[in-house]
């Protein structure tokens, strides 16, 4: 009984290892497009000045406007963490060139291989694209950085906030290994974020009907609770509590789904 | 000659789409829907604020839809000039060197994406919200709209060839486009007055998708009295003409294949 413990142990630490690996190899593999990356947090950070200027033309030389203008860049950046992850986390590209198959055979799950490989991408993304644009913003745009506080809370909650964005791009993948086709359950996907993880539009501004259905939604744990959280507009166990809901939620979800999609894999050829 | 090569790949095209039929209605449908996204957030943050540096929403729909309602023409007959790297970075440019047509007609011709003609639609469905809120709506008016589509889509044209001449220098220029058609065009699809004078200036004279629909709504609404601000989409449109294919004239003459 005792060594079937500590064999499981050792069989954990192996794991974790392997995990650590993916992670690692995935990191490795964007910083070759480092320039491309560069080049497309510029882009980025348009984005951000478009909404940015916005909320200035609508909101004027208020105490309001430069709150909202580090609540939009917050989330902006944060965006290359809580929403444009990996198409289909990686799954669809395996479907398409049939690795798939041989993914199938290793001796952890497909959510695990899946989350380290998401893991390393977005490891990479905060260096590479979520503290460039954040500075962009720090210097050009006025965003103000969080108050000493709010920097831990933040910080889980943009760590809550990946977990449920990958889940949410890991049922694409499942998506797409059923139905062999990738980009409507991309833009459906793409649709509920920008409207409901309220990146650039917080609760508060929404319809009364909205206003009240928006903040439970997973998809504003992805930007409204982390951006709310930075600001100090919502506590800390408000957001968390939320967060970890769906987080167990989606969990569950991802674990039957997978067993679901599995029986029914058709493999391409490669 | 290349009428007929054009009707044989067009209806190629829809073929292959339409194979996946479920897939193909299913991404037609969430294609529009995630464009029109962008404007249901100004539409309900404007439903509260009412005006943005002036601009009513009826105005700002117009000036959104005119801009999109182009890209999603132009994402519908020009997908292989938007994803020109495969061309570059596969080395199947080259094959399109050795044929009788022009190049650009070629890669124009590679791939018709017909999924999104919901993005057309949705800008069209904004751009009647727009017409009948600002109470311009008239068959005079639908006739210079959709003339103004057509340039809207006819200048991202423009943009697209320069950006894609970039890639026979670079081979990789996906993240140039991004930066260079995505930012703009959702830039452009706002009044540009909220900008400060250096971003309106760029998107005017530089990369002047600008042109393409906030001066002429400027004109319609009475913003301005300037008759240039009617024309500048057309105006642009020559000029840039000549420099956007120039550009890729001296990339194709300076590229060298990758080779596979």
């Amino acid at each position: 009984m005792q060594k079937s413990t500590k064999d499981i142990k050792e069989l954990e630490v192996v794991l974790f290892k392997a995990g650590l690996a993916i992670l690692r190899n995935s990191f490795l593999r964007n910083r070759i497009y480092l320039l491309n990356h560069l080049i497309s947090n510029a882009g980025s950070f348009v984005f951000g000045y478009i909404f940015v200027s916005i909320w200035r033309a609508i909101l004027g030389n208020s105490p309001e406007s430069s709150q909202m203008v580090t609540y939009v860049m917050v989330n902006q950046s944060g965006l290359w963490i809580t929403m444009f992850l990996p198409y289909g986390a990686f799954l669809f590209q395996k479907v398409r060139d049939g690795t798939i198959a041989f993914e199938l055979l290793k001796p952890y799950g497909l959510i695990y291989l899946s989350f380290y490989e998401v893991l390393g991408h977005v490891v990479y993304n905060f260096f590479f694209r979520y503290l460039p644009i954040f500075f962009l913003g720090f210097f050009l745009l006025g965003v103000r950085l969080p108050s000493p506080g709010q920097i831990v809370p933040y910080g889980i909650s943009i760590a809550m906030a990946f977990i449920i964005s990958f889940f949410l791009n890991y049922f694409i993948g499942l998506w797409s290994l059923r139905f062999l086709g990738i980009s409507g359950a991309q833009s459906l996907y793409y649709f509920l974020m920008n409207f409901l993880s309220g990146y650039m539009l917080p609760a508060k501004y929404y319809p009364d009907f909205l206003k009240r259905i928006m903040p439970l939604t997973p998809f504003a744990a992805t930007s409204y609770i982390p951006g709310s959280l930075y600001l100090g507009k919502i506590t800390f166990s408000e957001g968390i509590t939320l967060q970890l809901f769906w987080v167990a939620v989606l969990f569950l979800f991802a674990l039957i789904l997978t067993k679901l999609t599995q029986k029914k894999l058709q493999i391409q050829g490669g | 000659m290349s009428a007929k090569v054009f009707k044989a790949l067009f209806i190629a095209s829809l073929k292959k789409e339409i194979e996946y039929r479920f897939n193909f209605v299913f991404d037609t449908i969430t294609s529009g829907l995630a464009v029109f996204s962008d404007f249901l957030i100004i539409a309900v943050i404007m439903f509260r604020f009412k005006s943005m540096a002036g601009w009513s929403l009826g105005e700002v729909a117009l000036i959104y839809s005119i801009v999109e309602a182009g890209w999603g023409l132009f994402r519908t007959f020009g997908e292989g000039l938007h994803r020109f790297q495969e061309f570059t970075l596969s080395g199947r440019f080259d094959v399109l060197l050795i044929r009788p047509i022009s190049t650009i007609t070629q890669v124009m011709l590679q791939r018709f994406q017909f999924r999104r003609l919901g993005i057309l639609a949705q800008a069209i469905a904004v751009g009647i919200f727009g017409a009948v809120f600002t109470g311009l709506a008239s068959p005079g008016f639908f006739l210079l709209y959709t003339c103004l589509v057509l340039l809207s889509a006819l200048l991202t044209f423009e943009i697209s060839l320069i950006l894609a001449a970039i890639a026979f220098w670079t081979v990789r220029n996906e993240d140039i486009v991004v930066l260079g058609v995505y930012s703009t065009r959702t830039a452009s699809s706002y009044p540009l007055t909220i900008y400060t004078n250096f971003v309106k200036q760029a998107l005017t004279f530089i990369i002047p998708l600008g042109t393409a629909a906030f001066y002429p709504v400027s004109y319609l609404t009475g913003k301005t009295n300037s008759i240039l601000a009617l024309f500048s989409p057309m105006i642009s449109f020559i000029l840039f003409l000549p420099i956007s294919i120039g550009l890729w004239k001296l990339g194709e003459k300076h590229y060298s294949s990758t080779g596979t």
